[in-house]
């Protein structure tokens, strides 16, 4: 994954990053309306743990400016506390064969997608755990804090392998919703083989913000093929020969909006956010549709 | 409807191969995705909106199977006989030349043209009438306006191919009367050249192939001091280049072999040397396989020279006997006219103003100025100054090309009934050549000191005639014939018997009855032995019967070409309608089909 490794990182350059600071207060945002049962306890509040310190900006508390430095710096800057607003988001990435596909790859769409939703949350002080997930849960990346942990997530990402099929609702149940409620994301193309509301219905039962991120390559929005062809399923090997005519392009498009319109439907009706895009769509563009909600 | 090339039905096994092939599928290209799933509902979206999406497929193979069907049967030529200008007599005339049994067409040329004659009685209407001619040496009718198709067809199957040359003035003057008389007559001539037999309602069916055949054309030779050169000319009328296997065979034994390379179309002379009288039958033999093997083989009869006694009867003829002296194989005798009564041991006598009382009976005669009393001849007087001479055509004149000699006075002779004037001086016989019962007489009727002929350039050359005539080096006069040709015979006259054994054994009776008729049943391509039988002995010749390979070996498909643009080895098929051809309605309709699949396949929805 030497080269996996390379395309993950390429877009995380600096001008990047700022960017995905940028999303930060909207990730607040996100954070108060939505995620405000996930805050420890608020009375402790301001007291403990320092953190950090960050410049002021409008609308922070000004009864958190720290004064001493404003006498030393002349300028306004925040003190941060841990507990405060530590959030616990878990991000669930499908790593099974299916992802491994498409151009852009999906797979690295997604690690890359999981990195840049990792970053936001570690540079707000958040917990962040990864999960790899194909037709179990194949690894965890441990509750990771603070911008400094940035690289251990990337390098927890960059080696996963795309294998195996995809079954999200055996493999999500097997996360055991250690570290109490929080925020997941779930970034896959769905097309699992036993279905995926088993899987949602158990995090919201953990008491999980769900988000879904559905990524799917354009060769699956509209293929390209014709005629006689021998269809290989690259997650079970299964072949089946067709032929691609413009009635079954018809056809295959409608399977596909009703697959997504599907899971629309669902989510709608479970309170879950959910996105589809295709991975040619530039991940800040995916990340200001996905946060700017 | 009937069919032309029901052959062509064969294809019908192309049928199952396209079955079999749908059977089989295509192989398909193989296409990588993620996943399955989305296809899958795809499908079976497909599936059960349209239930005949497998039949779609279907269709395309039904189409297919149709217009291969379709084109099956233009193939096999369909065809429907019109009402219209419909031909109630067929005049079939079948050429049974030698080439005819080439082989360049399967079986041959001629069972070719038997079996394509066959169809058309066949697929003719009930009634047609046919008549069935066999063009060879003559023309022969085997059939005559017969609407029996089962004696018409039995007919045509009895006919032989012969040796010999197509006769087309003997067809021609056969079929004259009847197309005069009818009409909705269509004369087909079946063979490998086009003859004029019929000047309308004419068609030609060719049958000609391509022609690999090789031939030997002549054969012949001279013996100069002891020395026999024989010369063989070998003809390649093959459009490729060949080599050639060559054997010459002396009394049906190998002489001599060698191999020789032609090119295309070319010619060329082979010489062999061989002692003099070393054989008797020569035969030259080309040993590499072709189209026909009867005119690989040219066969000659050498002439022997015997030494042949002839009895000169004379007071004194410088003139007689200077030229007896100089012709070759003479063994001249000569006594005066007391002595003239000699009947016995000679194979010619000659007589000079003299005739014996008792006429010798083993040899023939020739007679100078017979004299008044004779048994031979009536001698009714002498006329002088008598008028120019005229020239008669007769064999005995053969090669004398001036006349210009004069005779002083001649004797009145009266024509006897054995006898024809072989040369007229006014209106009245000077010589006069006749058979005898086996016996050949010539009697001239002048002194040939009584006029200056013994001065000029005829008199040797009469007198080379007479002896020819009158001693033939064989006993036969034509050492080689070609097959069907007349053999005219020779006979001793002291023979009582003849028969002829053919080269296939067949021994045939030619003689008595006297005098011997030429014979005619020559089909045989060989060597014939000609067995004389007298009182005391028995005497063997032989004549030979060659192919007509100057005519016959040469004719091939190109000679056609004029006539026929075909190409194929057999333009049968399209020349021998008599019917309507379907065969394009077919071919239209399998086209037809072969767009609708088209428009199927790419609008198959």
């Amino acid at each position: 994954m030497g080269d996996g490794m390379e395309e993950i990182r390429s877009i995380f350059d600096s001008a990047f990053l700022r960017k995905l600071e940028q999303l930060r207060l909207n990730t607040r945002k996100l954070m108060n309306t939505k995620g405000s049962g996930i805050r420890k306890s608020r009375s402790k509040g301001s007291s403990v743990e320092f953190s950090d310190y960050r410049e002021y900006t409008a609308g922070d508390d000004f009864r958190r400016i720290d004064w001493n430095a404003y006498g030393r710096f002349e300028r306004l800057f925040v003190k941060l506390f841990m507990e405060e607003r530590q959030a616990k988001i878990n991000i669930f990435l499908d790593t099974s064969a299916s992802m491994d596909w498409g151009t852009p790859h999906k797979g690295i769409q997604a690690k890359r997608l999981s990195a840049a939703i990792a970053y936001i949350g570690l540079s707000n002080f958040d917990s962040v755990s990864l999960f790899s997930v194909n037709h179990r849960l194949v690894s965890v990346g441990t509750s990771m804090h603070g911008k400094r942990a940035f690289r251990q997530v990337l390098d927890y990402l960059e080696p996963l392998p795309f294998e195996g099929t995809t079954a999200l609702n055996k493999a999500v149940t097997e996360f055991n919703g250690s570290g109490g409620a929080g925020l997941s994301f779930v970034i896959s193309d769905f097309m699992s083989l036993d279905g995926m509301q088993e899987a949602m219905k158990y995090l919201q039962y953990r008491k999980q913000d769900v988000l879904l991120c559905q990524i799917l390559a354009p060769e699956e929005i509209s293929p390209a093929v014709r005629g006689g062809v021998r269809l290989l399923d690259r997650e079970t090997g299964e072949a089946r020969d067709i032929t691609v005519t413009d009635a079954l392009l018809r056809s295959y498009d409608k399977a596909l909006t009703h697959f997504i319109n599907d899971l629309k439907a669902f989510c709608f009706k479970r309170g879950i956010t959910h996105m589809h895009f295709s991975s040619d769509v530039e991940i800040e563009n995916v990340l200001t549709a996905l946060l700017g909600r | 409807m009937n069919f032309y090339s029901p052959l062509a039905f064969a294809f019908a096994i192309f049928l199952p191969i396209i079955l079999l092939m749908y059977l089989l599928k295509q192989k398909h290209e193989d296409y990588s995705i993620s996943s399955i799933l989305l296809w899958q509902q795809a499908l079976k979206d497909i599936e059960a909106n349209a239930p005949w999406q497998k039949l779609k497929r279907n269709l395309l193979m039904l189409l297919q199977l149709l217009i291969v069907s379709l084109l099956i049967v233009a193939l096999a030529e369909p065809f429907i006989v019109s009402e219209e200008g419909r031909v109630n007599d067929f005049i079939l005339v079948l050429d049974t030349s030698a080439s005819m049994q080439m082989e360049d067409v399967s079986p041959s040329r001629f069972a070719a043209a038997k079996r394509e004659m066959i169809k058309i009685v066949e697929n003719s209407r009930p009634g047609t009438r046919f008549s069935v001619i066999g063009m060879g040496y003559t023309g022969s009718v085997f059939a005559s306006k017969n609407s029996d198709r089962g004696t018409v067809i039995n007919a045509i199957k009895k006919i032989t191919v012969t040796n010999g040359v197509a006769n087309d003035r003997a067809v021609r003057a056969i079929l004259r009367p009847i197309l005069a008389q009818s009409q909705n007559v269509q004369v087909m001539l079946f063979g490998d050249r086009m003859y004029p037999i019929a000047d309308s309602h004419f068609q030609f069916v060719p049958l000609a192939g391509a022609n690999h055949n090789a031939a030997v054309t002549l054969l012949s030779y001279t013996i100069q001091a002891e020395k026999m050169t024989v010369l063989s000319r070998i003809a390649n009328y093959a459009s490729v280049p060949k080599t050639l296997s060559l054997s010459l065979y002396g009394d049906e034994k190998i002489l001599d072999a060698r191999d020789i390379k032609l090119g295309a179309g070319e010619t060329e002379d082979v010489y062999w040397q061989l002692p003099a009288n070393a054989v008797r039958l020569l035969s030259c033999q080309i040993d590499t396989e072709d189209d026909l093997v009867l005119d690989n083989t040219a066969r000659t009869v050498v002439n022997t020279q015997e030494v042949k006694k002839v009895l000169l009867v004379t007071e004194r003829n410088v003139f007689l006997e200077k030229v007896l002296a100089l012709m070759p194989g003479l063994e001249v005798f000569k006594t005066n006219l007391e002595n003239g009564d000699i009947s016995e041991g000679y194979r010619l006598y000659i007589y000079d103003g003299y005739v014996p009382r008792l006429l010798p009976k083993d040899g023939n005669i020739l007679v100078f100025n017979p004299p008044a009393e004779n048994t031979l001849i009536d001698v009714k007087g002498e006329y002088a100054h008598p008028s120019t001479v005229e020239k008669t055509g007769h064999p005995l004149t053969e090669h004398v090309e001036d006349f210009d000699f004069a005779i002083s006075s001649i004797k009145e002779v009266s024509v006897p009934e054995w006898g024809e004037t072989a040369l007229k001086v006014g209106d009245k016989p000077a010589i006069i050549a006749g058979q005898k019962d086996n016996q050949r007489i010539i009697i001239v009727g002048f002194d040939i000191h009584r006029t200056d002929m013994p001065l000029k350039p005829v008199f040797p050359i009469m007198m080379n005639n007479f002896i020819n005539w009158l001693m033939p080096f064989q006993s036969q006069e034509t050492i080689n014939i070609l097959a069907n040709e007349d053999a005219v015979l020779h006979i001793l006259p002291e023979t009582e018997a003849v028969n002829i054994v053919t080269p296939t054994g067949k021994d045939v009776k030619v003689a008595p009855p006297f005098p011997v008729a030429p014979f005619r049943q020559t089909h045989e391509i060989g060597f014939y032995t000609l067995a004389q039988k007298a009182a005391q002995q028995k005497r063997y010749d032989f004549f030979a019967v060659n192919f007509p390979a100057d005519s016959e070996s040469g004719i091939f498909e190109q000679d056609l070409a004029v006539q026929n643009d075909q190409e194929n080895l057999e333009p049968i098929e399209s020349s021998v309608h008599v019917g309507y051809n379907l065969g394009w309605v077919f071919t239209l309709l399998a086209l037809i089909f072969a767009a609708g699949e088209w428009w199927v396949y790419n609008n198959g929805h």
